[in-house]
């Protein structure tokens, strides 16, 4: 997918006519999305480091808090032992011969000690032991022994009392001082952790082990998460989706962008041909009118008939001149909402359609057409501007004889339905192509077909007409097959004889004029 | 009763067991007074076995000299005295620790080094004048020594005068 939309944009870059637009556009579109792009990737890459430099640091001061923590403990134990020991030589020191009732109060003196026996040197037969009054049968005591000078002492405790002992040690570690507001990591003594870092949801965790004699305990530090990293990820997440969203929005507007400026491409084309084909279109009359004009003056010699019959170019060229430039001028106040506004008055359809038809019957023969006209019997009085939809009738008219094929057969309708007053042209022309058939009412389309040349015209009467019925609050049906014909009806409204509809402005109005 | 090799033990023995038969009928006199040990006899029993069972020892008993260490005594039957230990030997080195300034503590402190890893202490002693190099085994207490001091502590602290043993044969 992703080269094939290289070779597009590659096409359209190189594409003479849009060329210029094209670059204007996309490049700034490609490198606002490739900063935007690479600012988003830098800020998540930043926030991962972050997050990741405020885990370990969190973590190391868990680490921290549980080891210094555990030496404090580690320290307070060793004090102890060694207070003992040097009360017990104190002891030894005073009296010649260590007693039994020496070693047992020196072992109340310390109710970790769950019992000792004393080693002398010149006697090992001699020894004393004394047990604790209440040794501890949950915990197993362990063995230590200091050497004194006249002997040997050897002792059991129980670590858990050694720890309710030493406890008091154990303060809070601060983590950091900011602001004057301080973190404590929550420290506690536990017996069966593995040393070692652990995170759990809650926060970071870290348990040290102590040092002999307290080995079957371990320091475990806490640091709540608050301290740490808590919702970087979503963060993370929604500045990715506002990332996005802001992508998205570049490429709209882009599009939006080279849409619009697609759509002033094609107008101008547009507008080239109109002037092509306006120019054209008022110098064959004008031409015309020149010659007859011309030949009129000069030649003196004449025949009556021959001179009726220039009379009569002339006049229907001047006619065919106004007619154009009447529809050129109206479509460009329509546009312009300078309507001249339009004059609706109480008319009668079957008046207005018959008047019309008598007036350019014999045009329309001139031309070699057949005519029928069907009329329904009654037809509501229709409150309309007369000139405006006889100008309608008329051009449909006109485009009905301007494609016609070899059958010159014309079919005008009038006919009221319960909703609306229906005028209807039908013809049996070359019709029109399913692909234009949105298009027709574009002001200067012109279906393509190969003798379009041939055939006269601005490419406006269908805008005009579509003008005008819409002003009336009516619409434009189109029945239309290749090779078969054309039928053209435009539906007005019925009743409606007092507000009078804004004309409304045309959707892809071309400033032309 | 008393072997004439071993008078000191023969004399303690008896001392202890004079002891004995005074501590039990302090006992029934002042019967709560005299229960010193309130533990149970076995599990007293028990510990002081464990406590003593393997731990090796060298049975001289030092005074310090002031600079210096010398024998005092030495334990009859006990590796010293096997070694040819004698009492008024001023140690002057044990295993290559020079010991001429050292205290008792120091001395207790190389043994205790020692015999983490081995039990074999070699020291010179200065003998009158001359010096003399012993090699001593260091060995734990024997089953007889340690019943000795079980027996000892049972009538001392729990009353119970039978299970004192007799002199050794």
């Amino acid at each position: 997918m992703f080269p094939r939309l290289l070779a597009r944009l590659r096409e359209s870059l190189t594409q003479s006519e849009r060329s210029t637009h094209a670059r204007d556009v996309i490049l700034p579109l490609l490198i606002i999305s490739i900063a935007l792009g690479g600012l988003a990737w830098r800020a998540w890459q930043l926030s991962r480091q972050m997050e990741h430099g405020a885990n370990t640091l969190a973590t190391q001061y868990a680490g921290y808090a549980a080891d210094v923590t555990a030496r404090q403990l580690d320290s307070a134990a060793g004090a102890e032992l060694f207070k003992a020991s040097e009360e017990w030589q104190q002891l030894e020191r005073g009296m010649a011969k260590p007693t039994d009732a020496a070693l047992k109060s020196w072992v109340a003196g310390h109710d970790w000690i769950v019992g000792a026996i004393y080693v002398p040197d010149a006697d090992p037969t001699g020894s004393i032991y004394v047990s604790a009054l209440t040794p501890s049968k949950s915990e197993e005591g362990l063995t230590r022994e200091f050497y004194t000078s006249g002997g040997l002492v050897r002792y059991t405790y129980d670590p858990s009392k050694l720890l309710a002992h030493v406890r008091s040690a154990v303060r809070l570690q601060p983590l950091m001082q900011s602001r004057g507001e301080q973190t404590h990591a929550q420290v506690d003594v536990v017996t069966k952790a593995p040393a070692g870092a652990v995170r759990t949801s809650e926060g970071f965790a870290f348990v040290a082990r102590l040092a002999p004699p307290l080995t079957s305990y371990g320091v475990r530090a806490f640091v709540p998460n608050a301290a740490g990293t808590e919702g970087w990820e979503n963060a993370r997440r929604i500045s990715a989706f506002v990332c996005l969203v802001a992508v998205l929005l570049t490429a709209l507007g882009a599009y939006l962008a080279l849409r619009g400026l697609r759509k002033e491409a094609e107008t101008m084309k547009l507008r080239g041909a109109l002037i092509a084909n306006v120019s054209h279109e008022l110098r064959t009359p004008l031409s015309m009118i020149r010659l007859g004009a011309e030949t009129l003056k000069r030649s003196n010699k004449l025949s009556e008939k021959q001179r009726v019959e220039i009379e009569d170019s002339i006049l229907r060229e001047v006619l065919h001149l106004s007619h154009l430039v009447e529809n050129v001028l109206d479509v460009a106040r329509m546009q312009h909402r300078q309507a001249k506004a339009l004059t609706f008055a109480p008319v009668y359809p079957r008046e207005l359609v018959t008047s019309v038809m008598t007036t350019y019957e014999s045009w329309i023969r001139s031309r070699g057409f057949e005519v029928t006209v069907e009329i329904d019997d009654p037809i509501d009085e229709q409150f309309w501007d007369r000139d405006a939809v006889s100008r309608a009738l008329l051009n449909l008219i006109d485009n009905a004889m301007k494609y016609s094929g070899d059958v010159k057969l014309l079919n005008v309708a009038l006919r009221q339905t319960e909703e609306h007053v229906v005028i209807e042209v039908r013809d049996r022309g070359i019709g029109i192509d399913a692909a234009d058939l949105e298009h027709i009412f574009d002001p200067y389309f012109r279906a393509q077909f190969s003798d379009t040349q041939t055939r006269r015209g601005a490419g406006l009467g269908l805008t005009l007409v579509q003008q005008i019925v819409a002003s009336h609050g009516g619409r434009i049906d189109v029945e239309s097959s290749t090779g078969v014909g054309s039928t053209f009806r435009l539906l007005f409204p019925r009743g409606r004889t007092e507000t009078q509809q804004a004309v409304p402005r045309l959707a892809h109005a071309p400033q032309a004029f | 009763m008393a072997s004439a090799k071993d008078p000191d033990q023969s004399m303690r023995s008896r001392l202890i067991r004079l002891s004995a038969v005074v501590v039990s009928i302090a006992a029934v006199a002042f019967a709560d007074e005299a229960q010193k040990c309130n533990t149970p006899p076995d599990e007293c029993a028990r510990t002081i076995r464990k406590m003593l069972a393997g731990k090796p020892y060298l049975g001289v008993e030092l005074a310090e000299l002031l600079p210096g260490l010398a024998v005092k005594t030495v334990v009859p039957d006990s590796p010293a005295d096997h070694g040819d230990v004698k009492p008024g030997d001023r140690v002057i080195a044990v295993n290559g620790h020079r010991t001429t300034e050292a205290s008792i503590k120091d001395f207790k402190m190389i043994l205790a080094e020692v015999g983490r890893t081995h039990r074999h202490i070699w020291m010179i002693v200065n003998r009158r004048g001359a010096l003399k190099k012993i090699d001593v085994m260091m060995e734990p207490l024997t089953k007889a020594q340690i019943e000795r001091i079980v027996a000892q502590h049972l009538a001392e602290a729990h009353s119970i005068a039978s299970a004192i043993p007799d002199s050794r044969p």
